[in-house]
């Protein structure tokens, strides 16, 4: 479903390398956890999966598309939420989701879904509120509804359980796996262990534009030879710069 | 989703005519505000108006005098090119590569061609009053003297439509050959500086030409030379841009209207493709180079930090740096501040001396005179975007200046300390430069500027309570913390108003037989007594709105 193969990128001419030759895949129906520590790549391979940036080498596709060939068509496929929610602040939530469902044309008998997410998500009675007005959490959760509401097969976030309440915590996760049960792909990165340890279906750890370790939590034991290490554990041996020098 | 789709909810969301911002106003019982925004525009206009109008006069009666009725239409429209060039670059730069919306469009299904012609329609929408305000008094004047006709209307309305299409066209092909020549995100704001002074220098070659058509008038022996020599100029700028003499043709010869909106009409398609080209991969490929770039200069300049500094001075500095912190808010600082001394100065330089050497005396006999330069030079730094918009500039990032120990009154401090800092030299200047062309003498230049502390001070009181009152934190870009916020125009109004009250008191006291600087410095003395009773109640709602995060 997400395929990426030697995917390189550098910021600036003499920057350093944010991508180095990323290769892995994410198949159907799978739940992916993306960890990294910060500055590892997370955002730029996030970002180049759902068009917003160009590689330097390397290809990226989903569910067959070319993400840089087919931008549209990609995005029409997936649903993104950001690391800092991308909303007009001077719109109401209401307002801002009939926008999103317009560009993506939901039609009007599947509007509903609208307010069944934002009941879900406790953010029904704001909608007729200000964006601007909104606390992160809200707008996180705005962010969410805005990216589940043309049901996408492929679900892109990062960083989503920052900022949420509990309850829409769960909510997510819910949606997440209801999604992976359908058939659809979720790939999301996280600094929380604790939620990509029970949630996901494998994950992938990277580090200085490299994927360094990519499995279910069981294989990744195996390898590190420890059968009963947390996911933080050994996300802190694997990302161990002292450990990992020459 | 439909480009004018797109483009209505850009403007609901990114500008002030927004619904949110209506609603609100009506919600919170604010509606007086827009008679009061339109008294300060309205006030603001007419000047440029009254100004455009008799300028529009002496060049028709100039062409009609040298064989060329169009003549006025030809300096208009070259005027309005010149213009929209300068203005619309800024914007052009704001809007197609630092809108803040442009990652959620992206990231959306949306062709980036749409998003183009969104941005596009809405630069055009931006300098839209520009080119009306120029071409309207030329077209009128022209029509009204040549004989209405349908193909004049015709012909006036299609170059005024399509008029500025051209360089408009011209700013949005050099935004972006400027994207590919360098890294336009850091040099953005040297970039759009340059740009202010590039429209500095035009307003002033505008001034010179306009002040010497007004003056200048045609007298029965026929034009002066230095007349005639600015019709040739024009002539030939004609004659070398075609499409600008099938413009300024084009209500005699309706035939040539079709080639003017037709080079408009193909400039805009290749500026729009070659920014459609472009855009995407622009935005694509520069990812977080810039904010990298920063952090890393940032840190070179740690050094700065380990020096004490009084409160105060932290911030003014806090000010300064909010004001430099992006381009639109260092250019219109930089404009307000600097405009004004030079307009005075070239006025003084290309003043023919004989016409200053018989006016002088008459103005100097008139008894308002020295009240009214204080007047003027009250008003023009009163219609200041500054001080109005002090902490609407903060933007989402008041909260930092709300979580510091510093109270209402010192916040607004150091924010008054900035306009004096800025203004205050301007205003002495202003009163110099008027002293020195209209021969007021040292009494009465002593005078204006003892009077006009005050003054400022009470516009700075009038002006922040506006914005005290309800900042605008929440814009997306500069342009609407700045231009598009309504506090402005409130301000402008009630300093219009506050004009008007020390006009009112400078006339009652001449009435009562007091003459020369005393009038003026009366004048001094009731802003003082204003500014004076403001200050404990300012204090006060300043100490409690932010006490209230301004009820956020």
């Amino acid at each position: 479903m997400i395929r990426l193969e030697h995917l390189s990128k550098r910021y600036g001419k003499n920057g350093p390398n944010a991508l180095n030759d990323l290769t892995f895949s994410v198949e159907r129906g799978e739940l992916f956890g993306f960890l990294g520590p910060n500055g590892a790549g997370k955002t730029t391979t996030i970002k180049i999966l759902v068009g917003l940036l160009r590689p330097d080498s390397g290809r990226a596709e989903v569910d067959g598309i070319d993400c840089l060939s087919s931008p549209l068509e990609l995005k029409r496929r997936i649903g993104y939420v950001p690391d800092e929610p991308m909303l007009y602040d001077n719109l109401t939530g209401g307002r801002f989701l009939g926008f999103i469902a317009d560009v993506y044309e939901v039609p009007t008998d599947k509007r509903s879904i609208i307010a069944e997410l934002a009941e879900q998500f406790e953010l029904k009675g704001q909608l007729d509120e200000r964006i601007s007005a909104y606390s992160h959490g809200m707008r996180q959760k705005l962010s969410i509804i805005a990216a589940l509401l043309h049901r996408p097969e492929v679900f892109i976030l990062d960083e989503p359980i920052v900022g949420l309440d509990p309850r829409a915590s769960f909510v997510l996760k819910e949606k997440m796996r209801e999604l992976c049960s359908r058939g659809g792909t979720v790939f999301f990165s996280t600094h929380v262990m604790e939620v990509a340890e029970r949630l996901c279906d494998r994950v992938g750890i990277i580090r200085g534009g490299r994927m360094i370790a990519a499995g279910p939590l069981a294989e990744l034991r195996r390898t590190a030879g420890e059968a009963d290490a947390t996911l933080e554990k050994l996300f802190l041996e694997l990302t161990d710069e002292d450990a990992l020098a020459p | 989703m439909k480009t004018l789709s797109l483009l209505r909810i850009k403007v609901e969301a990114t500008t002030w005519l927004s619904r949110g911002r209506l609603e609100r106003l009506r919600i919170g019982g604010q509606v007086w505000i827009l008679p009061l925004a339109v008294i300060g525009f309205g006030a603001l206009g007419a000047f440029g108006l009254l100004f455009l109008i008799q300028n529009s006069v002496a060049l028709y009666r100039l062409g009609v005098a040298v064989g060329r009725p169009e003549l006025s239409l030809l300096a208009a429209i070259f005027t309005d090119w010149a213009l929209t060039l300068v203005v619309s670059f800024p914007i052009a730069i704001s809007l197609l590569y630092f809108s803040h919306d442009t990652k959620l469009l992206l990231s959306l299904p949306i062709p980036p061609k749409r998003i183009v012609a969104a941005n596009y329609l809405l630069l055009y929408a931006y300098t839209l009053p520009v080119q009306v305000l120029v071409l309207a008094p030329a077209f009128i004047i022209y029509l009204a003297a040549q004989g209405i006709t349908l193909s004049g209307i015709v012909g006036a309305l299609t170059v005024m439509l399509t008029g500025s299409l051209p360089p408009l066209a011209l700013s949005v092909m050099l935004v972006l050959a400027l994207t590919r020549a360098i890294n336009i995100s850091r040099h953005r704001v040297a970039l759009e500086t340059s740009g202010m002074v590039l429209l500095i220098l035009m307003l002033i070659f505008f001034q010179v030409a306009a002040s010497r058509s007004m003056m200048s008038s045609v007298s029965a022996a026929g034009p002066t030379a230095a007349m005639r020599s600015l019709a040739a100029g024009l002539i030939s700028i004609g004659g070398s841009i075609p499409p600008l003499l099938w413009g300024a043709v084009g209500p005699r010869s309706p035939a040539l209207l079709l080639p003017f909106a037709a080079v408009g009409a193909v400039m805009t398609l290749a500026a729009a493709l070659l920014v459609n080209h472009g855009y995407l991969s622009q935005m694509m490929s520069r990812g977080e180079f810039a904010a990298r770039k920063a952090s890393r200069g940032s840190a070179t300049r740690i050094g700065g930090i380990l020096r004490r500094r009084p409160v105060m001075w932290a911030l003014v500095y806090r000010e300064l740096t909010i004001l430099s912190s992006n381009s639109t808010f260092l250019v219109e600082v930089a404009g307000e501040v600097v405009i004004l001394p030079l307009v005075l100065v070239i006025f003084t330089l290309v003043t023919p001396a004989e016409v200053l050497s018989g006016a002088v005396p008459v103005i100097r006999g008139f008894p308002f005179t020295v009240s009214i330069v204080l007047g003027v030079l009250t008003l023009m730094a009163g219609f200041n975007t500054v001080s109005a918009t002090a902490i609407s500039r903060e933007g989402k990032s008041v909260g930092l200046s709300l979580s510091l120990p510093l109270s209402g009154r010192q916040q607004i401090g150091g924010k008054r300390a900035c306009f004096f800092l800025l203004f205050g030299p301007a205003f002495i200047l202003n009163v110099l430069i008027a002293a020195i062309l209209l021969r007021l003498g040292m009494v009465n230049t002593i005078s204006l500027i003892a009077a006009g502390i005050p003054v400022l001070d009470l516009i700075f009181a009038i002006s922040i309570a506006t914005d005290l009152r309800r900042p605008l934190l929440d814009w997306t870009h500069p342009q609407q913390a700045m231009k598009q916020n309504t506090n402005v125009l409130v301000s402008m109004g009630l300093v219009f108003l506050m004009t008007i009250a020390l006009a009112a008191i400078v006339i009652v006291s001449i009435a009562a037989g007091t003459k020369g600087p005393f009038t003026v410095l009366l004048a001094g003395a009731a802003a003082a007594v204003g500014a004076l009773l403001l200050r404990r109640p300012l204090s006060r709602y300043a100490d409690e709105r932010y006490a209230s995060s301004f009820g956020r």
